[in-house]
């Protein structure tokens, strides 16, 4: 028994040495062992910046899915949520707690249908892979693209393990991601309608905060973004 | 006991093997079911789900690139990701693991030198970064653009939070995080030389992704073909 005992440690042992190797890959990819078993909710990148096409809307973009294939799909059971918070003072970081988060899910159906849901009562749907967001403009309150894209991350991941493992620099110029694609969600909304009725409805009143507190917040309409992806229960 | 062993050991394997399946040499089979609509990890593991009463499970977030990768422990990732991007309170097991880290990349060995200055000065037993990086979220100024006049993406990345955290100048883009920024090398010069002037350049000496984002709806670039 002893011998067996011996081995199951030396399995765990070895699984755990090369797991800490294999969980250092870059933005946010493979971070974990739960989230690397789970490549469609393994988020790798976040991107939020206000839009090139519409400077009244803000872009929120996800990826998952290190090394997405064409046949990569999203889960049905996951629900891709970008949490969102108005920032009510900077100094120090201040938010209100009212929830302005936009999930997204999708349906069964080939090809599959993103659904995308926000404050307000804004909606979103479309195709995957439809790049027009069903002919949704740049003027539409909400518009959401889901499907396949080039990675956009650039990391030289065997150059971070080195480094970490060594406390040293050690950078080869070798992108992990080079010719790899994810599964992206893009979704552009309306940020007046969206989040900052919050901003007039008081938030910053309610948190007790005057200008006094550094940046005037009013004239700084700021959001706080993350992405997250939760599994949802299985009914019993 | 001895199966709960060998039990504990083929899930270990298991797992590990998922790892370097992750690592894009093999492509899962479209067919079969994928581990969440299996209900578990490939660890064996159940995802959480089994128990409708629990909710559903978190398992991965992300605002802030590179801090779950780079500044979290791998022991403790897991921990980190499970909790709420706006959680009031931090753990303090991941507080110390980020501020370890920290430490160690402020005086890394920088190539075949010797190890770089200490530019963090930690103030109370809190290093600075820890305030940017602990509540691990994007900052963005929907007032402000994120595209330069020629019409291309500025960076932008960390540009409030230097602002609000490390007393950084009045931010003049939206913040956030535009694609194409070389957010790796940015965040090693914050890292290891605070951005000091005439301090050594860090680069991890990659210019770009394999295809540029655009300036046009859905922003990311189209996919390539073939396998990586």
């Amino acid at each position: 028994m002893n011998r067996v005992v011996g081995a199951a440690l030396s399995v765990l042992a070895a699984g755990a040495t090369l797991g800490v190797l294999a969980v250092v890959r870059a933005s946010d990819h493979f971070d974990g062992p739960r989230a690397t078993a789970n490549a469609q909710a393994d988020i790798t990148d976040v991107f939020c910046f206000t839009s090139p096409e519409n400077p009244s809307n803000v872009v929120l973009a996800m990826a998952v899915t290190p090394y997405a294939s064409a046949s990569s799909s999203f889960s049905t059971q996951v629900d891709y949520v970008f949490r969102v918070r108005l920032v009510t003072a900077p100094v120090p970081l201040t938010m209100d707690p009212t929830v302005l988060d936009v999930s997204c899910s999708f349906d069964r159906s080939t090809p599959q249908v993103v659904r995308c849901s926000a404050p307000q009562g804004l909606v979103a749907r479309a195709i995957v892979g439809d790049t027009t967001a069903g002919d949704a403009g740049p003027g539409s309150p909400m518009r959401v693209f889901a499907g396949v894209r080039s990675d956009p991350a650039f990391f030289d991941r065997q150059g971070s393990l080195a480094t970490i493992a060594s406390n040293r620099t050690t950078f080869a110029g070798q992108n992990a991601f080079a010719h790899a694609n994810v599964l992206a969600i893009v979704v552009e909304i309306d940020a007046a309608k969206a989040f900052l009725p919050r901003l007039e409805a008081g938030a910053i009143a309610d948190a007790g905060l005057s200008d006094d507190a550094g940046i005037d917040a009013r004239r700084m309409p700021v959001l706080a973004v993350a992405a997250e992806t939760l599994v949802r229960p299985v009914p019993q | 006991m001895m199966m709960r062993c060998i039990a504990l050991a083929c899930a270990a394997a298991s797992a590990l093997l998922a790892c370097r399946t992750g690592a894009g040499s093999e492509q899962p089979d479209a067919s079969a079911p994928t581990p969440i609509e299996a209900g578990i990890d490939d660890g064996g593991t159940p995802l959480g789900n089994a128990d409708a009463r629990q909710g559903p499970l978190q398992v991965d977030r992300a605002g802030h690139p590179l801090v779950s990768v780079l500044l979290v422990p791998p022991a403790l990732q897991d921990q980190f990701n499970a909790l709420s991007s706006f959680a009031p309170n931090v753990p303090r097991v991941l507080q110390e693991g980020l501020a370890s880290r920290l430490a160690s990349f402020d005086t890394i060995r920088l190539g075949d030198g010797g190890a770089d200055q200490v530019d963090w000065t930690v103030d109370g037993g809190t290093h600075p970064l820890l305030s940017v990086f602990v509540n691990d979220v994007l900052l963005v100024d929907t007032a402000l653009p994120c595209t330069s006049p020629d019409g291309g993406f500025v960076s932008s990345y960390l540009e409030i939070d230097r602002e609000i955290f490390l007393g950084g100048s009045t931010h003049a883009t939206c913040g956030g995080r535009t694609p194409n920024e070389n957010i790796v090398d940015e965040t090693l010069a914050l890292l290891i030389t605070a951005d000091r002037d005439g301090g050594p350049a860090i680069t991890q000496g990659i210019s770009g992704p394999t295809k540029w984002s655009t300036t046009s709806f859905p922003y990311l670039a189209e996919p390539n073909e073939g396998d990586p």
